[in-house]
């Protein structure tokens, strides 16, 4: 793996661990990305002499703004490739160490292509997302997009794979619903709301 | 079924359910008295326990926060699961809402999988007939294996027996049906059981979740790593077979063991709602009718509580110029006299009595009211998306709109918000919002001597200086807001019993954080007072509050002793200058910048103390000293303007 790849690796994984509040110790790191500690002892003052981390001596590493734009930017198009390489039907075992190697080639050109295929097929196939829907439509969820966090809570509130939904009230396009799941009704704000894809009918 | 003639033993219980589903009001009627809430260890998240006495037995019951799930993705799950942990429950019972049974039972099936013997009470069965729903209570009961008791529990209907039914599972130590996965995720939940050495809960349930990759349980494991090599293996191959998350692979057949369980269980009819009820439910989530309803009840709710509170606080007043008159007359004035009288009793306590019980306590009960009715979350879905903006979601919501009655409950109430960046952004803006302190300067000052357009004025400009606040201060954070995901129960008649018990444990909290600070502040400034500290506190002030803000000189002891009652900012500007008409002695830009200053300057010393415990030092002084520099930035500015026109 060149050089770059792997800055972008652990930018990536640095800031998914932000995202999922996890502390971001050289053991934690290690653990992920299968390498021995020393080895990320060494690439972790690469990245803080390079301006992407600093160290705080009680809570690990923490990225600077500089890296964590990186890492998004990385995790954004990691998700993206997942999503087009399940579309394309590759085998599943797969889409997730392909990604990692993709993710690191593509340009932002590309990035918007693949997404703008993407979004042209979801409404081809009926596959919208939950804030697409007007009030009084129905749908079924077919899957949640967002980090472990969001998409466990969800799925405990019921939005599960399958399952029937209507969209009770909405307070117009850009703004949040009530979705009745379930036998419960349940407030979401747009950006939740714009998590969820769903298939009208 | 129980065995009446045993030796007097403790039981312990632990409440358990979704959000809504009455919890508390089972738990209130149970322990009449002896009741403690406390912040589980190292959490915001509060804990209640009470003890109460039953046929011999002396049973502890604990009532957990509102959960979804047994995982520990919030700190409220992370509290119930620690506690199920460590303090061994004797029996759960789970409240789930009859209305809502699907959605109840997949946290019910989550409880069940420890083993613990359990009982569900299958709360408000009446509800649910409203809505056409009809529960076979038998099959229910044969298919989980534990006592499912019917109960609506704000009539205190079937409390008893779901007592007895608990005592009786407890003791017989009554273990749940085990429901069952495919096979192929069975078969490896098997093979992990026999790996596990015992433990306290059963191996089923370590099994399950060490598979569901819990962090926990797995750090339970950790020197075995040989199991947790097992794990992982079985763990890639369950994903593979069903290629998808672990995640998504259990709530899936969770829910799908629901779906079985219910099978015959639910008959649905026709609902028989009450007409109220539905035009409420329209109303109030409209998309216009709903904001003008909302700002309708806000100001309902605090005309209400104004007009009961200014009848309480002059009782108070009364009150405390009896005793005084007594007091000065058998004790005489002396300085010693006059200190303990105005630092201690009068201006300490009398104070903190006087707020609590006039404008306090009314709030919480109209607070309660609004929360035991199911209206406050759709307060939330209506302001979520002008919340947004300034970095909060809708749930931000409560606290400003509690500001208006109190900063302290509102900087309370800010730990129902999900990240440490939302609490932190919504207890600034709480502390911005003018409370009834704030609302007595400004009313009392501007509105009376300059006309209420004036003082309407004051307050335009207040929320301007909140939404720019929110708007600059959520671009201090990296953490991206975290959407509104919230349940909207059905609207409920809220039971005046449960209403001003809930209202009297706020209240109790509140004398907690607020009681000390008052009575200590005051004393100091009657000390201060006495010594002639005042002028020298004037003199220094003077280059902020005469050349910069244009006031008068006093003024800069009333901004200080402010910081402990604004409400008392007017009354004694009015003892200093020899008179309450202030129009008399002040300028009108004086008044106008004076009452400006009083209203974001600082938040008093109960909201201070009320944000160090809930969001820590740093956030405390940030806000408070943030705000003062606001206060005199903007005050000198808005003098300048005025001055100017």
């Amino acid at each position: 793996m060149e050089e770059s790849e792997r800055i972008e690796e652990y930018l990536e994984i640095l800031y998914r661990m932000e995202l999922n509040g996890e502390r971001a110790t050289t053991v934690n790191i290690s653990e992920k990305l299968n390498v021995s500690p020393s080895s990320v002892t060494e690439m972790l003052q690469k990245l803080a002499e390079r301006g992407y981390l600093n160290y705080t001596s009680y809570r690990g590493v923490e990225l600077t703004e500089k890296g964590r734009e990186i890492g998004k930017k990385i995790l954004e198009r990691h998700r993206l490739i997942e999503e087009f390489l399940k579309f394309i039907n590759v085998d599943e075992k797969k889409v997730h160490d392909l990604a990692c190697k993709i993710e690191h080639v593509i340009d932002d050109d590309v990035y918007r292509g693949i997404s703008e295929l993407l979004y042209k097929y979801r409404q081809n196939g009926n596959l919208i997302l939950l804030s697409e829907l007007e009030e009084g439509e129905s749908a079924y969820v077919v899957t949640i997009h967002g980090d472990d966090k969001l998409v466990k809570r969800l799925m405990d509130m019921g939005f599960v794979i399958k399952t029937p939904l209507i969209v009770k009230r909405s307070l117009g396009k850009r703004g949040p619903m009530i979705v009745s799941i379930k036998g419960s009704e349940i407030a979401i704000g747009e950006d939740i709301a714009k998590s969820i894809v769903v298939r009208r009918g | 079924m129980i065995d009446l003639n045993v030796r007097p033993k403790r039981l312990k219980i632990a409440l358990i359910g979704n959000l809504n589903v009455g919890k508390s009001v089972i738990f209130n009627f149970l322990t009449r008295k002896h009741q403690k809430v406390a912040n589980w260890p190292g959490k915001t998240v509060e804990v209640a326990s009470g003890e109460f006495f039953y046929l011999n037995r002396e049973i502890e019951i604990v009532d957990l926060p509102g959960i979804y799930s047994l995982s520990t993705f919030s700190p409220e799950e992370e509290v119930t699961r620690d506690f199920l942990l460590k303090e061994n429950p004797d029996a759960i019972i789970n409240v789930v809402d009859a209305s809502i049974l699907e959605r109840n039972l997949y946290l019910t099936l989550q409880i069940l999988e420890m083993g613990i013997p359990t009982v569900i009470a299958l709360n408000q069965v009446d509800q649910a007939r409203k809505k056409g729903i009809e529960i076979n209570r038998d099959i229910l009961e044969n298919r989980l294996g534990v006592y499912v008791v019917e109960t609506v529990a704000i009539y205190g209907k079937g409390i008893d027996d779901l007592i007895k039914k608990t005592i009786d599972s407890a003791e017989k130590r009554k273990i749940p049906n085990v429901q069952r996965f495919p096979e192929e995720i069975e078969k490896r939940i098997l093979e992990i059981e026999n790996y596990i050495k015992k433990e306290r809960y059963s191996k089923r349930w370590y099994a399950i979740k060490l598979l569901e990759n819990d962090p926990i349980i797995v750090k339970i494991f950790m020197d075995d790593e040989e199991l947790l090599k097992k794990v992982k293996r079985y763990r890639e191959e369950i994903e593979r077979i069903y290629g998808e998350n672990i995640y998504h692979i259990f709530s899936h057949e969770r829910y799908k063991q629901v779906g079985d369980i219910l099978e015959g269980v639910q008959k649905f009819t026709l609902p028989t709602k009450a007409k109220l009820t539905e035009v409420l439910e329209n109303i109030t989530v409209h998309r216009y009718f709903g904001y003008i309803f909302l700002v309708l009840s806000i100001l309902a709710i605090y005309g209400i509580v104004f007009f009961i509170g200014s009848y309480i606080a002059s009782f108070f007043d009364f009150i405390f110029e009896s005793i005084g008159n007594w007091y000065f007359g058998s004790f005489g004035h002396t300085e010693f006299t006059g200190l303990l009288w105005d630092g201690l009793v009068e201006g300490g306590i009398g104070a903190a009595l006087q707020i609590v019980f006039s404008y306090i306590f009314p709030l919480f009960i109209m607070l309660t009211i609004l929360e035991d009715s199911g209206y406050l979350p759709r307060m939330a879905y209506l302001m979520d998306s002008f919340m947004v903006k300034m970095g909060v979601n809708g749930k931000a919501f409560l606290p400003i709109m509690l500001g208006f009655g109190c900063n302290v409950p509102a900087c309370i109430s800010c730990k129902i918000l999900e990240n440490k960046k939302e609490r932190l952004i919504a207890s600034f803006l709480a502390s911005l919002v003018p409370c009834s302190a704030r609302t007595v300067v400004i009313l009392g000052v501007v509105g009376y001597f300059l006309g209420i357009q004036y003082a309407l004025l004051l307050y335009v400009l207040d929320f301007i200086i909140i939404f720019i606040a929110g708007k600059i201060s959520s671009l201090f954070f990296k953490e991206k807001t975290y959407g509104m995901i919230l349940e909207i129960p059905s609207f409920k008649r809220p039971m005046l019993k449960s209403v001003i018990k809930e209202s009297w444990y706020r209240v109790k909290s509140f004398f907690s954080v607020a009681l000390p600070v008052i009575v200590a502040g005051s004393f100091i400034i009657a000390l201060l007072n006495i010594y002639g500290i005042l002028n020298i506190i004037n003199n220094a002030l003077e280059p902020i509050t005469v050349y910069w803000l244009g006031l008068p000189a006093i003024t800069g002891f009333l901004l200080i002793f402010g910081f402990l009652r604004k409400e008392m900012t007017v009354i004694m500007l009015a003892a200093f200058l020899g008179t309450t008409n202030f129009a008399s002695v002040l300028t009108p830009a004086q008044m106008f910048v004076f009452a400006f200053v009083v209203m974001i300057y600082v938040p008093c010393v109960a909201t201070v103390a009320a944000l160090i415990k809930y969001s820590g030092w740093k956030a405390a002084a940030l806000i408070s000293l943030g705000e003062v520099f606001m206060a005199i930035l903007l005050g000198g500015i808005l003098y300048r303007i005025i001055i100017l026109i």
